[in-house]
């Protein structure tokens, strides 16, 4: 198995009036092809960010300052930072796609479902979609014998989008009226694809569905939405956002279910992102713990909750409200980013911090096959 | 475990509805009805935490409302600390003579769905709220002396060098210090500024809080830190708590009895340990399946709900659970069922269990 993303020493700021807040400090991070990441950590603490970054999507003050993104394509391996803006519209929503958190917010309110999910087809899917057209005109040419002259009139009209999409006279040709009804045609191929979409999402009475505007479908029906835009292009990539937290419990455990299936039938790999312990140890083969802007622990799944090796996970999993067990709440608060403690992050609130904790900072370091641990604890036992 | 009857009760709703009712056409007519409280019979008893689940828009949060009269039901009646006699009165009143003239006098004088604003304003020192979102049921025009203050100068209970002593005691008591009197909700991380909430609403030492969902809008760690506090609290100060919550294994850490609703209706009853280890009905199961389990070497099987949730506007004929129910036979869409005592203090309403 090859590794699908790597992330590379991301360092990112935001430039706030309030100071400069250290948002990512040096995370390292891969995804296997097939895998399932899961990504967890309090609020705040970068998660979010991580996952927009693979995208470049940063909002305003934030800047990447260093590090390296590579992702590999069917084709090549391409650092995603370096990009100019065309090369990553090509990317986003074909081979990395992303699922919101809020599916009320991710959608656009004024456009139909149908409206929205095409956006995707159309612009990464054109081609495939405009040669579908013209083998039903040929159908249709061979069938009809009245109306074949305004027949041959859209063939040669689809011929020409299929060489040249950004020719001029398409454009003018879409802006007259009547005359730009052969798009049309399109648009019922364009429809037929979106309800396909929809129904693998098991909405069901996708015909329905595709002509309702947002707010007419529940939570758990935007949700599938939002997957349906985002698995339209069969991403290589998927993150998940928190995905279920809006949700209720049923609904949740629903979409997790088809997230499950999806994944394996479209063979993607999926970086989930949550503050839910349970859904990763449902959902997740391995999970990346993340406290304040760093990563603390990367391993296996059951590692990580059997076999724990920094101090802030095995607080976060002590934690966990179980019944019949006693848990502990994890001492004072998440540390302010624009000044973060020096050294370690956690060792304002680390049990076990040391002298040398507060002044330097951890690598992140393999300490068991497939384990990585950035602790001077860990480190300094393997040694 | 506490059971209903070993315990004095603190509160009792009998048949409880709260209906909203939904406007339109020319001249806003009454077009219909929300049912989002419908029929909830409850007792809950002195110094438990009583658990209260169920999706999102099943009516836990107006539930929770109204027995503390922030609502006022459309029918129906609540009961808080009414001495034991005269609740047995008033039973024995409504099972034989119903229009009574003794019944309606009692029931003005003790029953709370029938008290007018000012009637209310003494009973109010003794229950308390504390909402989901404290960055917005917490004032930030207002100092944390003033948030936590206010219900005792409203009350008449402190002023002056006595208030800000309560005040600074209540914020030790919630584990903030002397340090945050003067400061403003917005400089408090989440996890604090619902200490403040806290602290708010047990500044007049209240016997019955209703805590709405306080645990939904922290993290994990901090979750755990105030479901602590709200342990120690109800010990210290023998609190009772009606605790409202869509985060079941929260629910199940800290109620003593936990009920189940669906569409405005308890559904099922029971003891905290009964309905986790051994649900009865069909959707108390579906939903305590679908919770995550943090551990990776536990595999379950999840029972997954088809369809959505019924609409309280025009909730389904019969049992209300039938349009999803697996197990649903042709007498649960007719019949509604009741709510039924299967054994040690646990009811159920299912058509099934009744066979």
């Amino acid at each position: 198995m090859g590794k699908i993303l790597e992330i590379e020493d991301l360092v990112l700021r935001f430039y706030t009036y309030e100071g400069v807040v250290k948002a990512l400090e040096g995370i390292n991070l891969f995804v296997e092809e097939g895998e399932t990441l899961g990504v967890v950590g309090e609020t705040g603490c970068g998660k979010t960010m991580t996952g927009l970054s693979i995208f470049n999507l940063i909002p305003s003050p934030g800047q990447i300052e260093a590090g390296k993104i590579f992702l590999q394509t069917r084709d090549e391996r391409i650092d995603l930072l370096s990009q100019k803006e065309d090369v990553l519209r090509e990317v986003r929503g074909k081979s990395v796609s992303m699922i919101f958190q809020e599916p009320s917010s991710a959608l656009n309110p004024v456009y139909t479902v149908n409206d929205q999910v095409s956006e995707a087809f159309m612009v990464h899917q054109k081609e495939e979609l405009v040669k579908n057209t013209l083998e039903g005109l040929e159908k249709d040419l061979k069938k009809e014998s009245g109306k074949k002259f305004f027949y041959r009139l859209e063939k040669r009209i689809f011929e020409k989008m299929l060489k040249n999409p950004e020719s001029f006279s398409l454009k003018i040709l879409s802006r007259i009226p009547f005359v730009r009804i052969y798009e049309n045609r399109l648009k019922t191929e364009l429809r037929g694809a979106v309800v396909e979409i929809l129904r693998e999402m098991e909405i069901p009475d996708p015909e329905r569905v595709a002509d309702m505007y947002p707010h007419e479908l529940s939570g758990g029906m935007q949700q599938r939405v939002v997957i349906a835009m985002a698995l339209a292009c069969n991403p290589q990539l998927l993150v998940a956002d928190e995905p279920t937290t809006s949700l209720d419990v049923t609904i949740q455990a629903r979409i997790l279910d088809l997230i499950k299936r999806l994944k394996a039938r479209f063979k993607s790999s999926v970086i989930f992102i949550t503050h839910d312990m349970g859904i990763i140890a449902e959902m997740s083969d391995r999970v990346a713990v993340m406290y304040a802007g760093t990563i603390c622990e990367v391993a296996d799944v059951v590692e990580i909750f059997k076999r724990p090796l920094h101090p802030y996970t095995k607080a976060l999993i002590v934690s966990i409200p179980r019944p019949g067990e006693e848990y502990k709440s994890i001492e004072g608060t998440v540390p302010n980013l624009i000044e973060p403690p020096t050294g370690c992050r956690f060792h304002t609130r680390c049990p076990m911090a040391m002298e040398v904790c507060q002044k330097i900072r951890p690598k992140i370091a393999e300490v068991k096959k497939n384990h990585f641990v950035s602790c001077h604890l860990c480190s300094e036992q393997t040694k | 475990m506490l059971g209903a009857n070993k315990m004095s009760t603190l509160l009792e709703t009998d048949k409880l509805k709260k209906f909203f009712p939904l406007r339109g056409g020319v001249f806003r007519r009454r077009i219909g009805e929300v049912r989002a409280v419908d029929t909830v019979s409850l007792k809950i008893s002195k110094g438990e935490c009583f658990g209260l689940v169920g999706e999102s828009g099943c009516g836990k949060t107006t539930f929770g409302k109204t027995v503390i009269r922030l609502l006022k039901p459309t029918e129906g009646h609540i009961y808080f600390d009414v001495p034991r006699d005269i609740k047995e009165e008033i039973e024995k009143l409504e099972k034989s003579n119903p229009n009574s003239g003794r019944l309606e006098k009692l029931r003005r004088k003790y029953a709370l769905s029938t008290f007018g604003e000012r009637k209310l304003r003494p009973i109010r020192r003794k229950m308390q709220i504390v909402y989901q979102d404290p960055s917005r049921s917490l004032n930030p025009r207002m100092l944390v002396k003033d948030l936590v203050g206010e219900p005792l100068i409203v009350q008449k209970l402190a002023k002056g060098i006595e208030l800000k002593k309560r005040v600074l005691e209540m914020l030790g008591k919630v584990g903030l210090t002397d340090r945050h009197y003067y400061r403003y909700p917005h400089e408090f991380s989440g996890g604090q500024r619902q200490r403040i909430a806290i602290a708010r609403a047990l500044a007049i030492n209240p016997e019955f809080v209703v805590l709405d969902e306080p645990t939904s809008s922290v993290d994990v760690s901090v979750r755990a830190q105030l479901l602590d506090l709200f342990e120690d609290l109800q010990k210290e100060l023998g609190l009772t708590y009606l605790f409202i919550s869509h985060d079941l294994s929260v629910v199940e850490c800290i109620s003593h009895r936990v009920a189940v609703m669906y569409v405005g209706k308890v559904v099922e009853l029971a003891d905290t340990e009964a309905i986790f280890k051994r649900p009865v009905h069909p959707y108390s199961r579906a939903l305590i399946s679908s919770i995550p389990i943090a551990d990776p070497t536990v595999s379950k099987e999840k029972i997954l709900l088809k369809g959505q949730v019924p609409s309280p506007v025009n909730p389904p004929r019969g049992c209300r659970f039938h349009t999803r129910c697996d197990v649903a036979i042709e007498i649960c869409r007719k019949e509604e069922p009741e709510l039924i005592d299967i054994g040690k203090g646990h009811y159920v309403a299912c058509h099934l269990i009744k066979k």
